[in-house]
């Protein structure tokens, strides 16, 4: 494996848990799946369809979303939501990353 | 937009069929979405070069597809442990219940076979069963195995205990100097077998080869004398197939068996001084010298075979000796070290 590509796929790594949170964080009031990843780009967070559509499915499997399906300028949307389970879960989780990011942090400089 | 029908299509096609019309739907969905703002943004109506383009950056539909699916398997980890381990029964008793029918079926054979090429046939018969049998029990216990799998797809793997105990874990076994080799302790229980059926059972087929008025011909060598002592070496042969069958199941040498490999060397080298102390062990016959030039030829000939027999036999004991003592003496003074000659002779 060439070093670029395994540079490539932590980096991908390190961005899948930051993915999960902010995608939770987002979804306090309901968005459609291009305008999450619209939303995250102009955060400067770019995540590809390929990986955000599947995540969002399994958030929903996991009970932290729940989705619905609306027809929207004659086109069906799926919206996304944060549910009751993934409020509960979302400050703890929030706070862990924030104690790595120190932790990491602190051993970086 | 009949690309985009296309694309989604071959993505569902690698789909669970539960989920697949959701996900076309929202693949859709999103490839319009995408289109739309592509559009908006760069002032141009969607065209099929726009589509292409999105399409080449979602990537393939295997790829695509790839990402919704879980991992496919024909038996999950929940499940696995049990398979290698039903596997590995099933297979073991296959195996040996096996070995035993093929040692009966070939002594039968090999007492009616006409000639050493009809017991040879009947011998590779067996083996093929043998092989035959062991990959239908593979077959079978893996389809099973799937079945489980396929239709028990909730399954998940046994619960991982909290009150373990690093106290209770097995001792791990003595390192090894050399790896420990499954396919020469394989070779050599074989070998064993081979050594074990023919000489009990195609003792008449023992012999020297050649070709005469259109046929082989097989010329007896061995005497009774050395046939009187094959029932002490198949009951040390036994013994060794046995001692190097529970080393391959418990994957690698014990203290215990290599020191039970050296004790049946020593037995062993009893048995090749009896040998060597003995009767002849081996004696052409005189019909069989077509051309004995003098009368005396045929006892001169049988009397320097045994010679060079009891020489090949005195060296190998003088060997196999100092071998056995050096491997017994390098034991004691570190019991972890195996070598060589305990692993796997």
């Amino acid at each position: 494996m060439e070093q670029d590509d395994v540079v490539n796929n932590i980096l991908q790594e390190l961005r899948r848990g930051a993915i999960v949170l902010a995608v939770l964080g987002l979804l306090k009031e309901e968005k459609y799946g291009y305008a999450i990843l619209k939303d995250l780009s102009d955060q400067g967070l770019e995540v590809d369809q390929g990986t955000l559509y599947p995540l969002l499915r399994r958030l929903e499997t996991q009970g932290l979303l729940e989705s619905r399906w609306k027809l929207e300028e004659a086109r069906p949307r799926r919206y996304y939501v944060i549910s009751a389970g993934g409020q509960a879960a979302l400050p703890a989780l929030a706070a862990e990353m924030k104690k790595i990011s120190q932790i990491v942090e602190s051993i970086l400089a | 937009m009949e690309l985009i029908d296309a694309y989604v299509a071959e993505v569902g096609r690698r789909l669970p069929e539960k989920q697949r019309a959701d996900i076309e739907r929202e693949i859709r969905s999103m490839i319009e979405d995408t289109l739309e703002d592509e559009s908006a943004a760069q002032g141009r109506p969607i065209d099929e070069e726009m589509l292409v383009m999105l399409l080449k950056r979602l990537g393939s539909p295997e790829k695509m597809a790839a990402s919704y699916a879980p991992p496919a398997y024909l038996v999950g980890p929940a499940l696995y442990p049990s398979y290698l381990f039903s596997l590995k029964l099933v297979l073991g008793i296959v195996i040996a219940a096996g070995t035993l029918g093929l040692v009966i079926a070939t002594a039968a054979s090999g007492l009616d076979a006409q000639s050493p090429f009809q017991a040879l046939e009947a011998l590779g018969k067996g083996f093929f069963g043998l092989i035959n049998a062991g990959l239908q029990v593979v077959g079978v216990m893996t389809v099973v195995f799937a079945a489980i799998q396929r239709y028990s797809p909730n399954l998940k793997p046994p619960a991982i205990s909290e009150d373990f105990d690093p106290r209770k874990l097995k001792t791990a076994p003595a390192p090894t100097a050399e790896p420990f080799s499954a396919v020469g302790l394989s070779l050599d229980i074989v070998l064993t077998i081979v050594a074990l059926v023919a000489f009990n059972f195609y003792q008449r087929f023992i012999g020297i080869y050649y070709f005469s008025d259109g046929e082989w011909q097989v010329v007896p060598v061995l005497t009774a004398a050395f046939f009187a002592y094959v029932p002490l070496m198949s009951l040390l042969w036994t013994l060794e197939a046995i001692l190097k069958g529970s080393v391959l199941a418990a994957g690698g040498w014990s203290l215990l068996t290599k020191w039970l490999q050296i004790g049946l060397k020593v037995l062993s080298l009893g048995m090749i001084y009896i040998l060597l102390s003995g009767p002849d062990l081996a004696a052409v016959p005189t019909e069989a010298i077509i051309n004995p030039g003098t009368p005396e030829f045929p006892a001169q000939l049988n009397f320097w075979i045994n010679q060079g027999l009891r020489i090949s036999l005195g060296i190998a004991l003088v060997v196999s000796a100092i071998e056995t003592v050096v491997n017994a003496v390098k034991l004691l003074l570190n019991p972890g070290q195996a070598t060589p000659e305990t692993r796997n002779s």
